[in-house]
């Protein structure tokens, strides 16, 4: 989940404090912790320590302001069984276009239920060779899928597993604005540190 | 050879030397106009170039961060503010060495009181990206601050109890405080952070510049204002600690 959120968290970053700001973030998180911001947002205990660093008790207005704007806070306080409301709309945009190209939305459905290794989910699904795989790694560089185990191929190596972050997905557009709400599956909830923040 | 170590803990300390000279700055200063004969050209010279220079710097960071929402609104409405505080010491001078006519009051209060709304938005609009949920020490702090300064300002002018003056220097006591109570507030969200030092300062600025606006009004009721008066002590040396402030902020961040 948080693969999916850094890009956001990120921009959120730059968007209300400047790029100098975003500059020193990355600085310090380099030569204290030897991460980038989207690696340190993942490890979000490790981007914590270095926001108090700058800022402070300022540091929670900050993580919850960045969350705010991605996704509804009310309604994931409201909410039961893992949906959350996405309201950044260049993530929702990255649900939308996944679910409108055909191969995506087939290579998404083959591992919705369970986990499988890439040669497998492009046998099942029936998507070329070359662009297969090229799909399936946006959608794992996007965040919507995600390593969980892995095969032992013939040869004895480790081949690693893909399933999706979520059980459901629903769609709206209001007024023009595209409203995602994704059900995550309950492990994909639990190990997210960035939604772990979010007071009860 | 010396090795670069990183820090455990990012700091930004206050250069005590930096406070001594604003210190002397003042002083000298101030005993440089009580000392010369024509002093009024050089106190009307550097109380107009210390709110422009906080302005322009206040300017300068804002377009450093141009395009942002928090950092660019905010310097910005400081910037607005110290440009005001520019115009009030203006419309003054004019009033007094070319128009001849007492200053006080004046259209120069008007621009005098409106800095203090836009130091507020400048506070506001940190405390909101920061700190949404004000604490119960939040708001004693916020509410606290302005009713203690601006009761101590009622029990030492109660003399003049009704009087025109009186109201007027309630009205900017409490503006003034007010902006300390919010500053208190912010200083006390970034305590242990890097930036949470240029805070700090920037309080030790707002409480001099309340303390002279406290003084000056109470001054105005009993005996009047004049140029030569230590109370401009307070007032130089709150706006060169809130320069000093921003440059450490920018320096910071």
């Amino acid at each position: 989940m948080d693969n999916l959120l850094a890009p956001s968290l990120r921009k959120s970053i730059e968007v209300n404090l400047g790029k100098s700001t975003l500059n020193k973030i990355e600085q310090r998180l380099m030569e204290r912790h030897g991460m980038g911001i989207t690696q340190a947002i993942k490890d979000f205990y490790k981007f914590d320590s270095v926001l108090r660093e700058f800022f402070g008790a300022g540091a929670d207005g900050l993580e919850t302001k960045f969350l705010q704007n991605i996704i509804d806070l009310k309604q994931q306080k409201k909410g039961t069984d893992n949906w959350i409301v996405i309201k950044d709309q260049d993530l929702a945009k990255i649900f939308l276009e996944s679910f409108a190209d055909e191969d995506k939305k087939a290579i998404i459905g083959t591992v919705l239920d369970e986990s499988l290794i890439i040669a497998d989910i492009l046998q099942n699904c029936k998507v070329p060779q070359t662009s297969g795989y090229r799909k399936i790694n946006q959608l794992i560089d996007n965040g919507l899928l995600i390593s969980n185990g892995y095969d032992i191929a013939t040869d004895g190596k480790k081949i690693k597993k893909y399933e999706t972050i979520f059980d459901n997905v629903k769609m709206d557009i209001e007024r023009n604005v595209v409203v995602v709400k994704i059900q995550l599956k309950k492990n994909s909830f639990q190990e997210s540190t960035i939604l772990q923040m979010i007071p009860n | 050879m010396k090795l670069d170590v990183v820090p455990e803990k990012l700091g930004s300390p206050i250069n005590y030397a930096v406070l001594l000279l604003i210190g002397a700055i003042v002083v000298i200063f101030h005993i440089v106009v009580n000392i010369s004969e024509d002093s009024d050209a050089l106190i009307y010279g550097f109380s107009m170039i210390i709110p422009a220079t906080v302005s322009v710097f206040a300017f300068i960071t804002a377009r450093r961060y141009a395009g942002t929402l928090v950092y660019s609104r905010a310097y910005k409405m400081l910037g607005i503010a110290f440009l005001l505080m520019f115009s009030a010491e203006l419309t003054y001078f004019v009033y007094e060495q070319i128009l001849e006519l007492e200053p006080y009051p004046s259209i120069a209060d008007v621009f005098f009181f409106v800095f203090y709304p836009m130091v507020l938005l400048y506070l506001i609009i940190n405390i909101r990206f920061f700190a949404p949920q004000i604490t119960k020490i939040g708001i004693i702090t916020i509410v606290g601050a302005p009713l203690v300064t601006t009761f101590v300002y009622l029990y030492l002018s109660l003399s003049d109890f009704g009087s025109f003056d009186f109201y007027y220097g309630v009205i900017f006591v409490a503006a003034a405080s007010t902006t300390l109570g919010f500053s208190i507030h912010t200083a006390r969200i970034f305590r242990g952070g890097l930036i949470g030092t240029a805070w700090l300062v920037l309080v030790i600025g707002i409480i001099l510049d309340v303390v002279g606006d406290t003084w000056y009004y109470y001054i105005e009721i009993n005996e009047g204002y004049t140029l030569e008066n230590p109370v401009n002590l307070f007032w130089y040396s709150s706006y060169l600690l809130i320069l000093y402030s921003l440059y450490k902020h920018k320096k910071s961040l």
